[in-house]
């Protein structure tokens, strides 16, 4: 067992290595409710808080390669999903053996100031509540997570998520039963158009093109809505920059992908400007698993269907960008959010 | 001949044709009996611009005029005159239209200052019969005609505000709302009908619609002149929002018999003048015995009996009050039901005694007179509102009331039906006629004998007003408001009586504060809170912003979270919460209301007893008893905290709050030896009994405490301070769940410490609270208040204090993974623990060090200075100091590599933690030295994914995978 921080493996590597997490080394602070868990750390299954406290990345080869200087709001929702993961396997005993699943991710800026990048480092602590459900024999089989954001000790944000915890024989059974639904329709996709044809970098809020993970919009894929735009994913180029996107789409895969094809359907749309341009809200359900080996697409639209309906002004009359995403895979829904697009000015 | 000017001009029985001999006969009969020279005709007729030929044109004119004048009374005489320089018209009695309209004008003016309003009424209806139109119209005016048409018409409009108002004091609002509407948009300048249409609509039951015309009549004033409506017509705004019971009009049950019924003014219910009180004369007749059967032709013949305010047009909530108050009075027993001796008497009868008890501002009175207007039925002989409190906030005499009751039920002389005054006592009222209150008692009972009234006994001061009405009236039914239950009297049904739940109180906003709160529902929520959920000051809030159009929901919102400015925020003319509570204040002895004063000081939103006994200066058990006498008086409010410990804490309702801090500030202001010393006394006692839970919680962590406890413990300046085995006895218990439920009133209490300069105290308050704040991760807490006792120390010039926070906010961005926030603060920390010859301190200060460079990987650094703060701990005895760098060196060891040491030094830190008293440490020891073994079972064998390691209890240092080779991948 080694102590040593790895803060290094955060910073950018020479070597070309390829950051495991968003977030470097962190503290997750249990706060106790009873006399046992402050003695023992023994935990029954009721809910738990925590508090959270890590350095945001400065120089993440995705995450600090924003055209817009703005701390990424996946900081957040990685924040909670690392303490959910822990409560999971430290507080509430869930094997192993179980994989994670989530259900339901949300998140969002209520203040937009903290966000901002400056200078120096800059420190995000969650204050976050951990709630197990559907317990079996003392062992839950969900946990609800909710938090509370701060940046440098301004309270600027929320997170939520639900993940499920199936056990090792429902997980295969969803998974079995979600791919041949895909695979069904794969014929149909054969020849549909690909991410081949990327959008320039900035119109999806990068500088690199490494970091573009979605094509041109396109037209005629099965499944999809016409009254929107459709990007097809571009997996590969995911699997090379997110962490943990290796065999199977990921939290972090969905809220980029949902992110770049939201910036350029608000660009489109609203005329706004990417440099100046931040995900504020984005919230999503995921309905099954997404298949990596089959092409995903993501489709954007205004929300309430027109695109005059789909802006909004703030308290400070800033503009945003309403919109819904699908992400379909085969002609299946895999998951639908909705997202919040802030010109910043 | 008749003349009209009043209207189009005429003259009977030829009037003539062209409009310029009109002009003139209209110029000559504005001035009657006047020479009007043949210049001013001249001026008039053509103006500016006469013809060279306009003197003889005059002179045609004048001609065809007189031989007109002539053809309609041959034989009259010629009234046109020719008289030096000009004309004069003469016409005899009645032949004006505008000399009879003055001359009953006058009349009626009179009549109405003599009080005859029937006459007035009829004399100022006939004046305005005499109108035809408009003043003066069909001729040309020149700017002699147009100055009289502007006069006859402001007459015409006085005498029918005149007339209305007459009207309105014969009790005719029904049938005015009409006219007065069509009048009120005719002239929407004139403030008087718009108040007049106010006052008809309020006495029609239509308040809210009362209401609407005021907004009406100020949209139309400011829109049109930018002005706001006058004081009269807001006092009358504010009266309508109150439901002024002076007001409203109350109606005779029936009229007095031919022959005795005066032609006089009835007792007048209040104008939008401000009201006035007829002089209503005597009924002769001698009072019938009640049930003889021989009734005296002179005296009344006994009638429903309707003496209420009107029902609250908006009442909201309390529909199981309403249900169990209606089941009450509904099979209340009747007259003839029992022997009439006693309130509910007999095993098993029904109460009749409905008593409704609450805080000031509850709501009780209002609920009173609706549950009177829901059981009419039941009371088909009348209803009938006593007021037990005058307007000095005192008790009416029981004698008083007695003959109130019966001058209401009319037999009394000088019985008179008509509306109350808003307080119906000594003001130009006859005294009780015979004085005897057995008499009045007897004369009470004979009355109501036999009928089924109710009565409302409203506000009662005493036990002795609610036992005199209730022994003269043994079987009518009563409903009795008052603050405290009445004791000691059978047969009643309590009902007490809450603020309202938080719905109803938004929903009774939202209904009496219009469309404008509905539309802000969170300002709304917030409003409700703010008030406490007291109905006195949700509708006092409503009508604040009916009567200020420019305030927003969320602006009255801002102004009541100020706690100085809430009361007076909660004013509108004579609506004022403030005033209502202090009634209840003023009800206190000497020594309550100081104890009120004084627990404004003690934590909030509840209070220990410990907290009030530290405030007033006594032991614990008199300060409850102190205490409870306020709850008893609806000063304090008690709840019992949850859970098996389950002890009594007090607090205030809100607006409570902000009267005793405005009441603590009057008699001794902020920052004055009085409130210091109580606010000394509750941070003294704070600190011993946090210093006690925290000693539990974390033992030996609290560098001050082992210095006071070294010295000996400080009581506070005065003397006072908590006995020790109170202090072991009220911080029992886990001292998690004690600094749970105590830490926000310590918090409060380094606040106030610090405000009051009591610098030292504070720093101490602060540190006692870092155990807490650091098991807990409470971090926003935790750095207000070190921050806050950090600048008190420095006041002080306590370096040792300054080494202790500065520790401690050292933990905090240690915690917070702040290093080198974390480095400074340890560093500067030793080098005041140092200076104070605290090496123990300084060699814990090390520690901390040690652990941000070990997080950075300065592993050998860290071993150092692991290693000097053992050395250090050890040789001062500081077991906890050491137990903390055995956890560092364990660390260092496995960073190493190196699990063997690690265990060795593990099993250290246990018995150092066991040595210190602190479990929690020795369980964290024993865990990790548990880690530590598994780690070493697997041979070494190092895990490639994320890792997390319990760096201290309860924080886990959770570290990412190693990067990947992206080459590679």
């Amino acid at each position: 067992m080694t102590i040593v921080p790895r803060t290094a493996a955060v910073r950018t590597q020479r070597s070309g290595a390829l950051p495991t997490s968003l977030l470097g080394p962190h503290h997750l602070l249990h706060r106790p409710q009873t006399p046992e868990a402050f003695l023992l750390q023994s935990t029954p299954p009721v809910p738990q808080q925590f508090a959270f406290s890590a350095e945001l990345p400065g120089d993440h080869p995705l995450f600090g390669d924003g055209v817009a200087a703005f701390h990424d709001l996946l900081s957040a929702v990685e924040s909670l999903r690392q303490t959910a993961v822990f409560a999971a396997r430290r507080c509430f005993r869930i094997p192993e053996s179980r994989r994670m699943v989530l259900t339901f991710g949300a998140t969002g800026i209520t203040d937009v100031e903290p966000w901002r990048r400056t200078s120096g480092s800059a420190q995000i602590a969650l204050d976050l509540r951990v709630a197990p459900a559907d317990i079996v024999n003392g062992v839950p089989h969900s946990l609800s997570c909710g938090a509370t954001v701060d940046i440098d000790g301004r309270r600027c944000g929320t997170a939520d998520t639900r993940i499920a915890f199936p056990t090792p024989l429902v997980h295969r059974h969803h998974w079995n039963k979600g791919r041949p639904e895909s695979a069904h329709r794969a014929a149909e996709l054969h020849g549909a158009p690909s991410a081949h044809h990327s959008p320039a970098p900035e119109r999806t809020g990068r500088r690199s093109t490494r970091n573009v993970l979605i094509g041109m919009p396109v037209d005629g894929v099965p499944g999809t809505r016409d009254d929107g735009l459709t990007f097809p994913v571009d997996v590969l180029a995911a699997r090379r920059v997110l962490p943990d996107a290796s065999d199977a789409y990921t939290t972090a895969l969905f809220l980029e992908v949902s992110r770049q094809a939201a910036l350029f359907t608000a660009t489109e749309l609203h005329g706004f400007q990417p440099a100046h341009a931040v995900l504020s809200h984005w919230q999503a359900s995921f309905r099954g698993f997404a298949d990596p080996g089959l092409p995903l697409y993501c489709t954007v639209r205004p929300a309430d269907g027109t695109a005059a309906a789909g802006l909004r002004r703030d308290e400070r009359e800033r503009p945003v960008a309403e919109l819904r995403l699908a992400f379909t895979q085969g002609g299946r829904l895999v998951s639908e959010s909705s997202v919040s697009v802030l010109q910043d000015c | 001949m008749r003349f009209r000017i009043l209207g189009p001009v005429q003259m009977t029985p030829r009037t003539p044709s062209a409009a310029k001999p009109r002009a003139v006969l209209a110029t000559l009969l504005v001035q009657s009996g006047s020479v009007v020279s043949v210049h001013t005709l001249i001026d008039e007729l053509w103006c500016a611009e006469p013809p060279r030929t306009a003197a003889t044109t005059l002179q045609v004119y004048v001609s065809q005029l007189r031989k007109a004048l002539l053809d309609g009374a041959p034989g009259a005489g010629q009234p046109l005159e020719t008289r030096p320089p000009g004309y004069l018209m003469n016409t005899g009695d009645g032949e004006l239209d505008l000399t009879v309209f003055e001359s009953l004008r006058v009349q009626g003016r009179e009549a109405y200052e003599q009080r005859d309003y029937a006459h007035a009424s009829s004399l100022l209806g006939q004046a305005l019969g005499l109108w035809t139109g408009a003043a003066l119209s069909g001729v040309p005016h020149g700017p002699m005609l147009e100055t009289s048409a502007v006069r006859l018409e402001e007459l015409r409009s006085e005498v029918l505000e005149q007339r209305i108002s007459a009207d309105l004091r014969l009790g005719r609002h029904h049938g005015l709302v009409g006219e007065l509407m069509a009048l009120a948009h005719a002239h929407p300048m004139r403030e008087t009908l718009h108040a007049h249409l106010m006052v008809a609509l309020y006495r029609s039951g239509r308040q809210s619609d009362a209401l609407a015309a005021y907004h009406r009549a100020r949209q139309a004033l400011v829109d049109e002149l930018g002005v706001e409506p006058g004081p009269e017509l807001k006092r009358l705004l504010e009266r309508v929002l109150a439901a002024d019971p002076a007001l409203a009009w109350h109606e005779r049950s029936q009229d007095l018999p031919e022959g005795t019924a005066p032609r006089a003014g009835r007792r007048g219910a209040g104008t939008a003048d401000g009201g006035g009180r007829g002089t209503g004369t005597s009924s002769t007749g001698t009072l019938g015995t009640a049930g003889s059967g021989q009734e005296d032709a002179a005296v009344p013949q006994p009638g429903p009996v309707l003496w209420l305010p009107p029902r609250v047009a908006d009442f909201t909530g309390r529909a199981d009050q309403i249900a169990l108050g209606t089941s009450v009075l509904a099979n209340a027993p009747g007259p003839g039901s029992g022997d009439g001796e006693g309130p509910g008497d007999g095993d098993g009868e029904a109460p009749r005694v409905l008593a409704v008890s609450g805080r000031a501002g509850a709501g009780k009175t209002a609920l009173a007179v609706q549950l009177a207007y829901e059981t009419a039925e039941h009371f088909p002989d009348g209803r009938v509102l006593l007021p037990l409190r005058d307007a000095g906030g005192g008790a009416v005499d029981p004698a008083r009331t007695l003959s109130t009751l019966l001058r209401r039920l009319r037999l009394t002389p000088g019985g008179d039906g008509g509306a109350p005054a808003a307080t119906d006592q000594g003001q130009g009222e006859l005294p009780p006629s015979e004085g005897e209150l057995e008499e009045l008692s007897d004369r009470v009972r004979a009355c109501l004998r036999g009928r089924r009234i109710l009565l409302v006994l409203d506000d009662a001061v005493s036990q002795a007003q609610v036992r005199a009405v209730l022994s003269a009236a043994p079987e009518t039914a009563v409903i009795v408001t008052s603050r405290q239950a009445p004791a000691g009297v059978e047969g009643v049904r309590h009902l007490p009586l809450d603020v309202l739940a938080a719905p109803d109180a938004e929903r009774l906003l939202v209904s009496a504060g219009g469309p404008r709160t509905a539309r802000d529902p969170a300002a709304v929520t917030e409003i409700a809170e703010l008030c406490g959920y007291l109905p006195l000051a949700l509708r006092v809030a409503a009508a604040v912003l009916a009567a200020r159009p420019h305030w927003t929901p969320a602006a009255l919102a801002v102004r009541l979270r100020d706690e100085r400015r809430r009361l007076p925020a909660l004013t509108l003319g004579d609506l004022d919460v403030r005033g209502s509570l202090l009634t209840a204040y003023r009800d206190a002895t000497p020594g309550q209301q100081r104890a009120f004063r004084l627990l404004a000081l003690a934590p909030r939103p509840h209070f220990a007893p410990w907290s009030a006994a530290a405030l007033l200066g006594t032991g614990v058990a008199d300060a409850e008893h102190e205490a409870e006498e306020l709850v008893r008086g609806h000063l304090l409010e008690a709840r019992r905290t949850p859970g098996a410990r389950g002890s009594v804490r007090f607090g205030y309702h809100p607006l409570l709050r902000s009267l005793a801090a405005e009441t603590l500030a009057e008699e001794a202001p902020p920052g004055g030896p009085g409130t210091t010393a109580a606010v000394a006394r509750l941070g003294h006692a704070g600190l011993a009994l946090a210093r006690h839970a925290d000693s539990m919680l974390a033992p030996g962590r609290d560098r001050l405490a082992a210095a006071a406890g070294a010295q000996g413990k400080a009581a506070s300046g005065d003397g006072w301070e908590l006995p020790e085995d109170e202090v072991r006895s009220l911080a029992a218990g886990p001292p998690l769940q004690w600094f749970r439920d105590e830490a926000p009133g310590l918090r409060e209490m380094v606040r106030q410490t610090h405000t009051a300069g009591l610098w030292q105290l504070t720093a101490a308050l602060a540190s006692s609270l870092g155990g807490y704040y650091e098991a807990c991760a409470l971090w926003g807490k935790w750095d207000a208040t070190h921050e806050l006792a950090l600048d008190a120390a420095r006041q002080a010039g306590d370096a040792h204090a300054e080494a202790a926070l500065l520790r401690s906010l050292g933990d905090l961005a240690w915690q917070r993974r702040q290093a080198a926030r974390a480095a400074d603060r340890y560093h500067l920390a030793r080098h005041f623990f140092t200076r104070c010859g605290d090496a123990a301190g300084a060699a814990r200060c090390l520690t901390g060090e040690a652990d941000v460079l070990l997080g950075q990987g300065r592993t050998a650094r860290a071993e150092e200075h692991y290693g000097q703060a053992l050395e250090t701990g050890r040789a001062e005895g500081d077991a906890r100091g050491a137990m903390e760098a055995l956890r560092g060196l364990a660390f260092v060891e496995l960073s190493r590599g190196r699990p063997d040491g690690a265990l060795s030094r593990l099993g250290e830190c246990e018995a150092a933690a066991g040595l210190a008293g602190d479990t929690r440490w020795l369980e964290y020891a024993r865990r990790t030295a548990g880690q530590a073994r598994a780690a070493a079972e697997r041979g070494g064998r190092e895990t490639s994914g994320e890792m997390s390691l319990e760096v201290r209890p309860g924080v886990w240092l959770i570290q990412p995978a190693p990067a990947a080779d992206i080459a590679a991948a």
